[in-house]
């Protein structure tokens, strides 16, 4: 039987450190909401806004599916593996953890900011080798459809990950309506809006609010507003 | 409010270095390593925090033998460190 959850972009986690404004839709760090902690396998979903210049030194991660996608500005990366490169809108980067990996984000530019979603999925295995990638994608491909971004495959469309977790983007005319069918069942999605709103299975969504839809073998989205951007993210509920 | 020592296992050094001292910089915590698995075994403390780089052999022997709880850590930072462990702090 379906079921919704729905986080609206007000009830969000806040945290203005100057440099960085962070919306955390699940607890993290200072912020502590044991009503949300995660969905299914979804842990981390951040909606970060950089100032020019600045950005988060190095640090540690293990363990973890780490997935960026800028939406607006250069974001600067570098890690303990030797990647160094600049991901931008249309770019999606993904570290797996694993047994450790250091790594430092900088707002490339000085003069202007950098937004990016921080996403982090647990892996469906501990310690694996740590990986780095980053794609760019073709945006025209996500206008009026759903385009795959990231997929438990290695082959497939888009980036892959250490989970059966499928990702996608869509930027939708208004009224335009399409049909997401589950992956995998048992599978959840969590339907976060970037601009514009939609109607899912008749409720309806504003910039930034989230969905989680579990129990569902399919739903409609409808882009009730033109220039509708939508990420969906199918993640296992059990894990 | 009762201190809580917190046992921080794992085998990548840089990474429980860090988690001892985030834990050591809460109020109701204070935190301990062991190198190994045997010391873990005998150490004292209220609740095992395990880190990365842990092999599934020295896993299952720690859940089978250590009565506290046992808290999987994620992500290796502060990010999750605060949500993992507030429901075993008073």
């Amino acid at each position: 039987m379906k079921s919704y959850e729905l986080h609206t972009a007000d009830s969000r986690g806040a945290a203005n450190h100057g440099w960085l404004q962070s919306y955390h839709t699940f607890s993290f760090a200072n912020y502590h909401n044991p009503s949300r902690i995660h969905f299914g396998a979804l842990r981390v979903l951040n909606d970060d806004t950089v100032s020019g210049g600045m950005g988060f030194g190095q640090h540690p991660h293990d363990n973890m599916e780490i997935i960026s996608i800028p939406l607006e500005g250069d974001l600067e990366h570098q890690d303990s593996m030797g990647n160094k490169a600049v991901i931008r809108h249309g770019d999606i980067q993904v570290m797996s953890a694993g047994t450790g990996i250091y790594h430092s984000e900088y707002n490339r530019n000085k003069d202007a900011t950098v937004k990016f979603l921080q996403i982090w999925v647990f892996p469906n295995k501990k310690n694996v080798t740590p990986r780095y990638d980053q794609i760019t994608l073709n945006v025209a491909d996500r206008h009026n459809q759903l385009q795959q971004i990231l997929s438990p495959n290695a082959e497939d469309e888009g980036v892959w990950i250490h989970q059966d977790a499928w990702f996608h983007m869509g930027k939708f005319d208004q009224n335009v309506e399409t049909n997401y069918a589950i992956k995998k069942a048992g599978n959840g999605v969590y339907a976060f809006v970037l601009s514009g709103n939609f109607e899912i299975d008749g409720q309806t969504l504003s910039p930034r609010d989230g969905l989680g839809i579990r129990g569902a073998e399919s739903f409609e989205l409808k882009a009730m507003t033109a220039d509708a951007e939508i990420l969906l993210m199918e993640v296992p509920m059990q894990f | 409010m009762a201190m809580k020592t917190v046992a921080v296992f794992g085998g990548n050094a840089d990474i429980v270095a860090i988690l001892v001292r985030l834990i050591n910089q809460y109020d109701a915590a204070e935190a301990v390593s062991f190198s190994t698995v045997e010391e873990l075994l005998v150490g004292n403390f209220d609740l095992l925090l395990l880190s990365s780089r842990v092999s599934e052999t020295d896993e299952a022997l720690i859940r089978a033998q250590v009565s506290q709880p046992v808290i999987q850590h994620y992500g290796g930072g502060s990010g999750l460190l605060r949500a993992e462990l507030l429901p075993y702090l008073d």
